[in-house]
C-alpha cells in the first residue's frame, strides 16, 4: 500500500511535467499539423534561462521562472516566423517540415552545447529541495514527499483546467478550434490563420516552458535531450489519442507512470526505455490511443 | 486501332511542367545503363575524383596526386557543365575545394586519412541501405541507426568475451566471418519483430521508427548483463585473413572498402532491377502498386528486413574497427545524420547515398575543426560554469543543423536526387 | 459464360446500405457500363471487385474462381485491372517504367532473381520493354517514354494509365470515370480506345461513367445502379426506359429534401 502510494505520487509529479509537454505539443499539432520536434527547445530554453537567472544572476526563483516562461513563449513566435512559415511558403510537405524542424532543433542544441561546453547536468539551482513526511496513522502510512512534487501536481492541474477553459470560452480558443477542425472553412469566414498559428505556438511553447522550469527546479537540466523530450511529448499525445486534449494529459501521465514503475521494479536504468516501449506498444496495438476520438476513424482508414 | 482523334498537339496542350528543379526527362535506362562516351568519361572522372580525394589530401603521396586530382575535378566540372548536370558539377567543385583546403591548410596524417576512409565506407553501406528504404520504397525510417547499433552489439557479444557473463553461462566467442553475417541477421530479426509498424503511414510511421530507434538504444544501455551497459564491450577483435591481421586503420581500410563495395553492389543490383521498379512504384503510389499486382505490405516488410541486414553488417564492421562497442547517446543524432547523407546525396539514386556519405565525412572533417571556435566563443560569452563531463562539438551540431535546414528549404532532392521529398 | 460474375453483393458503411443485392456480369469482348447518380455505389462496386473494399456478403467469380475478399494484388493476378478516378500515374518514374511495371509475373521482381540471375532478368526485361513500348506506340505517346510522368499533361497521363492497363494482360478492365476532367476534344478518341480494348483486344471492360452520351455510344450492355440494379439491358433499350430517368431524378429529389 505504502509503495503504491509512493509510486503514485512520484508518477504523478513526473507525469505532470510530461503532461504539460504533451499538452503543448497537442495544441500545436492539432492546429498546425506539423510534427513539432522543436518543441523540446522551448523546454530547454526555459530550463536554462531559469538556471542562469536564478543561479548566476541571483534573481529570486519566482522572478527567474516567470522570465523563463515568457522567454519560452516568445521562442514560439520565433519558431513560427523564422522556421515554419518559411518552410510553408516553399511548399514543404509533412516530411520536409519534420526534417526542417529537426534541423532547427539540432541547431539549437548545438548552440546550447556551445554555451554549456559539456553534456553534464547542471544541478538544480539552490540547495536541496524541502521535503515533508506524510503520515496517515490509520493506514500505517509513512511517506517521504517533496513539496515540489505537490506544487507541480497542483500547478499542472490548474494549468490543464485553465487551458480547457481557454479553449472553451474565449474568442481565441474558439478561433483555434475552428482552424483545427476545418482550416479552409475557418479562413473563409475570416479567421486569420497566421495569427492563430502564432497564438498556438506561443501557447504550446509556454506550456513546454513551464514544464522546463518545474523540471529544472527539481533536478537540474541537461543540454542534449531535445529530441527525447520532443518524442516524449509526441508520445504522450499518441498514447492519449491524437486530437484529444485530455488524451494528451492522460498520455503524459501514463508515460510518467510507466517510467516510475519500471524504475522501481527494474532499476533506474529501465525508466526511459519503459516509456518508449510503452509508446511502441501503443503505436502497434492501439494506434488511435487510449482516448482517441476525433481522428479515430481517419487513423483507422490509414492503417 | 484508330488513334486519329488523338492528335499530338491536342494531347500536349497545357503540359503541366513540374518544378524546374526536377529534370523533366531522364535518359531511358534499363536494367543496364546505356554506355556512351560522355558517360564513360564522366564516370571515370568521378571515380578519379572520389578515389583520389583522400590521397590528394593526405600525406600519402606528393603533390603529383593533388595535381592529378585537381585535373580530374576540373575535367568532371567541365563535362558536367556541358551536360548540364549542375548537381554533379557542384559536387565536383565541392570536393576539389575541400581537398585543396585539406592538402594545403590542414595537412592530415596518413593514419587519419585511412580512418576517414574506413568511416566513409561504413557510412556508405548504411546510407545505401537507408536509401533503399527511404529513397526507393518511401519508408521514411529513422530506425536504421538502431539496427546498426543492434548489429554492432550482436557482433561484439558474439565475438568477445564479455566482462561479466551471467553466472553459469558459457562464455562464447564465434569465429569472425560468420559473426558479421549473424550480426546482420540479428538486426534483420529485430526489424522483423518491430515490423508491425509498417502498417502505419505518414507521421505515425516516422514517429514509430524514432520510437524503435530510441527503444533499441535505451534497451542496449539498460540491458547490463548482456551489453555491459554504459561500460561498453572492449577488445572486439579485428579481422584476420590467412594470418594477415587488419589491425591498423591503413590495413583495415583494405577490408572495409571491399565489404562496402560488395554491399553497395548488392543494393545497386536490387534497386536497378525490376525489383527496384516495384519499390519506386510503391513509393509513388501504394494503391496503384497494389492494383497492378504488387503485394505492397510484403514488399515493404522485405525491404525493411533486408535494409536492416545491411545496417547490421555496417554496425559489425564499424564495431570491429573501433573495437569498442560503446553505447552512444548520440544515436538519435546519428540516425538523423544518416538521413542527411541520403537526402544530401539524393534520395532514389543508388550512387546518391554513396556521394552523400562521402560528403558527410568530408563536411564533418571540416566542421570538426570548429571546436576551437567554441573556446573562442567562450572567451566572450560564458553563461554557465564549466562542469566536468563529455566535451562536445556544439558548433559542429549547429553547423549540421543549419546545413540540413537549408537543404530542406532550398534543395530537398539533394545533389543528384531523382526524387523530391515532400 | 461470363468471365466475371458478380452475385448478390451487399455493402454498407456504418449502417448505411450502399449496395443491396447487386448482380452483374461482364463478357469478354464487350463493354459493360455502370451508370447511376452520385453516391449510387458504382465506385463501391468497382472497389469491391478489385479488392479495395470488402463486401458484407455476396460473391465475385472471376474466370471460375471466387475472389471476393481477396486483396487487390490477388484480384489483379486473377485478371482484373483497374484505373482510378483521378489520374494516378507514378511520379518520379518515366513513361516507359510507368507501363512496364504492370507486366505480370516478372521474375526480376524477386530479390533472388534480381541478384543471382541477371542474364535471365535482362532478357526478360528487354522483352517486356518492347511490349510496353508497343502499347505506348499504339496510344501515340511513344515520344513520352523517357519523360517523367508528372511532366505530362492530364490527357497524356490518362493515356499512360490506359497503356499501363493494356500492358497488364488482364482479362477484365475496370475503368473508373475515365472521361472526368478530359478535354472535350479528346472524348471521342478515348471512347474509341475503350471500344478497341473490348473489340480488338478482346477484353471485358466495365465502365463507370457520368457522361451518358459516351456510355450509350460505347457500351454493349448498360447497368443502371442506385443502391440496387434499377434496370439493365442493351443501351438502345435502357436509353428509352423511364426507370433510367427516374433513377437520376429520384436522386435529385432526394438531394433536394
Amino acid at each position: 500500500m505504502e509503495t503504491f502510494i509512493q509510486i503514485g505520487i512520484n508518477a504523478l509529479s513526473l507525469g505532470a511535467i510530461y503532461a504539460l509537454l504533451s499538452l503543448g505539443f497537442a495544441v500545436i499539432y492539432n492546429t498546425v499539423r506539423i510534427f513539432h520536434v522543436l518543441h523540446g527547445a522551448a523546454f530547454l530554453i526555459a530550463g536554462y534561462a531559469t538556471w542562469w537567472l536564478a543561479q548566476e544572476q541571483g534573481l529570486p526563483i519566482y522572478l527567474a521562472a516567470s522570465i523563463a516562461v515568457i522567454l519560452a513563449g516568445a521562442s514560439g513566435i520565433f519558431m513560427e516566423l523564422a522556421i515554419y512559415r518559411r518552410l510553408r511558403s516553399r511548399g514543404a510537405g509533412f516530411l520536409v517540415s519534420f526534417l526542417g524542424s529537426l534541423a532547427a532543433l539540432f541547431f539549437f542544441e548545438g548552440f546550447l552545447l556551445t554555451l554549456a561546453r559539456t553534456t553534464a547536468r547542471l544541478p538544480r539551482p539552490g540547495g536541496p529541495l524541502p521535503t515533508f513526511n506524510l503520515q496517515i496513522e490509520a493506514l500505517d502510512i509513512d511517506l517521504f514527499v517533496k513539496w515540489h512534487s505537490v506544487n507541480t501536481i497542483i500547478l499542472v492541474a490548474i494549468l490543464v483546467v485553465a487551458v480547457t477553459l481557454f479553449f472553451r470560452y474565449t474568442k481565441w480558443g474558439r478561433m483555434i478550434r475552428a482552424i483545427a477542425s476545418n482550416p479552409d472553412l475557418a479562413v473563409a469566414v475570416g479567421i486569420n490563420a497566421s495569427q492563430v498559428y502564432l497564438m498556438v505556438f506561443v501557447l504550446g511553447s509556454t506550456l513546454a516552458g513551464i514544464g522546463g522550469v518545474m523540471q529544472t527546479y527539481e533536478g537540474g537540466v541537461i543540454p542534449n535531450v531535445g529530441i527525447r523530450l520532443a518524442i516524449t511529448a509526441a508520445g504522450g499525445v499518441i498514447i492519449g489519442g491524437i486530437g484529444s486534449m485530455p488524451g494528451a494529459v492522460v498520455g503524459g501521465l501514463a508515460l510518467g507512470l510507466a517510467q516510475t514503475i519500471a524504475s522501481y521494479y527494474f532499476g533506474g536504468n529501465w525508466a526511459i526505455p519503459a516509456g518508449f516501449i510503452l509508446l511502441l506498444l501503443v503505436i502497434l496495438f492501439r494506434p488511435y490511443g487510449l482516448l482517441g476520438t476525433r481522428e479515430h476513424r481517419e487513423l483507422r482508414r490509414l492503417l | 486501332m484508330s488513334t486519329d482523334a488523338q492528335e499530338p498537339q491536342a494531347l500536349s496542350d497545357g503540359a503541366e511542367l513540374d518544378d524546374d528543379q526536377v529534370e523533366v526527362t531522364e535518359p531511358l535506362e534499363g536494367w543496364r545503363a546505356v554506355v556512351t562516351p560522355g558517360r564513360v568519361l564522366i564516370g571515370f572522372g568521378a571515380f578519379l575524383l572520389i578515389a583520389l580525394a583522400p590521397f590528394a589530401t593526405g600525406h600519402f603521396t606528393g603533390v603529383h596526386v593533388t595535381t592529378l586530382h585537381a585535373i580530374a575535378s576540373v575535367a568532371v566540372l567541365a563535362i558536367a557543365a556541358v551536360q548540364r548536370r549542375y548537381g554533379l558539377g557542384g559536387f565536383a567543385l565541392f570536393i576539389l575545394v575541400l581537398s585543396l583546403l585539406w592538402r594545403f591548410e590542414l595537412g592530415l596524417s596518413d593514419e587519419y586519412m585511412a580512418h576517414l576512409i574506413v568511416v566513409a565506407s561504413v557510412f556508405s553501406i548504411l546510407a545505401s541501405s537507408l536509401n533503399m528504404s527511404v529513397g526507393y520504397t518511401g519508408l521514411m525510417s529513422l530506425s536504421h541507426a538502431g539496427f546498426m547499433g543492434v548489429g554492432a552489439y550482436a557482433f561484439a557479444i558474439l565475438t568477445t568475451e564479455t566482462l561479466n557473463p551471467p553466472p553459469g553461462a558459457e562464455v562464447f566467442s564465434l569465429p569472425y566471418w560468420p559473426s558479421i553475417v549473424v550480426a546482420g541477421l540479428v538486426a534483420s530479426v529485430v526489424a522483423f519483430i518491430v515490423s508491425p509498424i509498417l502498417r502505419l503511414r505518414g507521421h505515425f510511421f516516422v514517429l514509430a521508427t524514432v520510437t524503435v530507434m530510441l527503444s533499441l538504444s535505451q534497451v542496449i544501455l539498460a540491458w547490463r548483463w548482456m551489453t555491459n551497459g554504459s561500460l561498453a564491450i572492449r577488445e572486439v577483435p579485428r579481422p584476420v585473413i590467412f594470418g594477415y591481421s587488419f589491425d591498423t586503420a591503413e590495413k583495415f581500410m583494405l577490408f572495409s572498402i571491399p565489404v562496402a563495395i560488395i554491399c553497395i553492389f548488392i543494393i545497386r543490383q536490387l534497386v536497378e532491377s525490376p525489383y527496384g521498379r516495384v519499390l519506386t512504384t510503391i513509393r509513388a503510389n501504394p494503391p496503384v502498386a497494389e492494383s497492378i499486382g504488387k503485394n505492397v505490405g510484403f514488399v515493404r516488410l522485405r525491404v525493411y528486413v533486408i535494409t536492416a541486414f545491411f545496417a547490421g553488417v555496417a554496425g559489425a564492421v564499424y564495431v570491429s574497427y573501433v573495437s569498442v562497442a560503446a553505447h552512444s547517446q548520440y544515436l538519435v543524432e546519428f540516425s538523423t545524420f544518416l538521413l542527411i547523407m541520403v537526402v544530401l546525396g539524393g534520395s532514389g539514386r543508388w550512387l546518391g547515398a554513396v556521394l552523400g556519405a562521402l560528403a558527410y565525412v568530408t563536411i564533418s572533417e571540416v566542421v570538426r575543426y570548429v571546436p576551437e571556435l567554441t573556446e573562442w566563443v567562450h572567451s566572450y560569452i560564458s553563461l554557465f560554469p564549466v562542469i566536468p563531463g563529455e566535451k562536445t562539438g556544439g558548433i559542429t551540431t549547429m553547423t549540421w543543423g543549419a546545413l540540413l535546414f537549408f537543404l530542406m528549404l532550398f534543395r530537398p532532392q539533394g545533389i543528384i536526387g531523382r526524387y523530391r521529398l515532400e | 459464360m461470363a468471365i466475371l460474375e458478380v452475385r448478390n453483393v451487399y455493402k454498407s458503411f456504418g449502417g448505411n446500405l450502399v449496395l443491396e443485392d447487386v448482380s452483374m456480369d461482364a463478357e469478354l469482348g464487350q463493354v459493360t457500363s455502370l451508370i447511376g447518380p452520385n453516391g449510387a455505389g458504382k465506385s463501391t462496386l468497382l472497389n469491391i471487385v478489385s479488392g479495395f473494399l470488402k463486401a458484407d456478403s455476396g460473391s465475385v467469380v472471376m474466370d471460375g474462381r471466387e475472389i471476393i475478399g481477396a486483396p487487390p494484388f490477388k484480384c489483379f493476378k486473377a485478371g482484373i485491372a483497374r484505373t482510378f478516378q483521378d489520374s494516378q500515374v507514378l511520379f518520379y518514374m518515366n513513361g516507359l517504367d510507368n507501363v512496364v511495371v504492370s507486366s505480370p509475373g516478372q521474375r526480376g521482381e524477386l530479390e533472388y532473381n534480381a541478384l543471382l540471375r541477371p542474364g535471365m532478368v535482362a532478357a526478360e526485361e528487354s522483352e517486356r520493354r518492347a511490349e510496353a513500348m508497343g502499347h505506348l506506340t499504339e496510344l501515340n505517346i511513344q515520344s513520352k517514354a523517357a519523360s517523367l510522368s508528372q511532366a505530362l499533361s492530364y490527357g497524356q497521363q490518362k493515356l499512360l494509365e490506359f497503356a499501363r492497363m493494356l500492358n497488364s494482360r488482364a482479362q477484365v478492365f475496370l475503368l473508373d470515370e475515365p472521361m472526368a476532367g478530359i478535354h472535350p476534344d479528346l472524348i471521342a478518341g478515348l471512347s474509341e480506345m475503350i471500344r478497341s480494348a473490348a473489340v480488338d483486344h478482346g477484353k471485358a471492360v466495365i465502365l463507370v461513367e457520368h457522361n451518358l452520351k459516351v456510355v450509350m455510344d460505347v457500351s454493349d450492355y448498360v447497368v443502371v445502379v442506385r443502391g440496387e440494379v434499377v434496370v439493365e439491358g442493351p443501351p438502345s433499350e435502357v436509353e428509352n426506359d423511364e426507370r433510367l430517368t427516374s433513377a437520376f431524378l429520384g436522386f435529385v429529389s432526394n438531394a433536394a429534401t
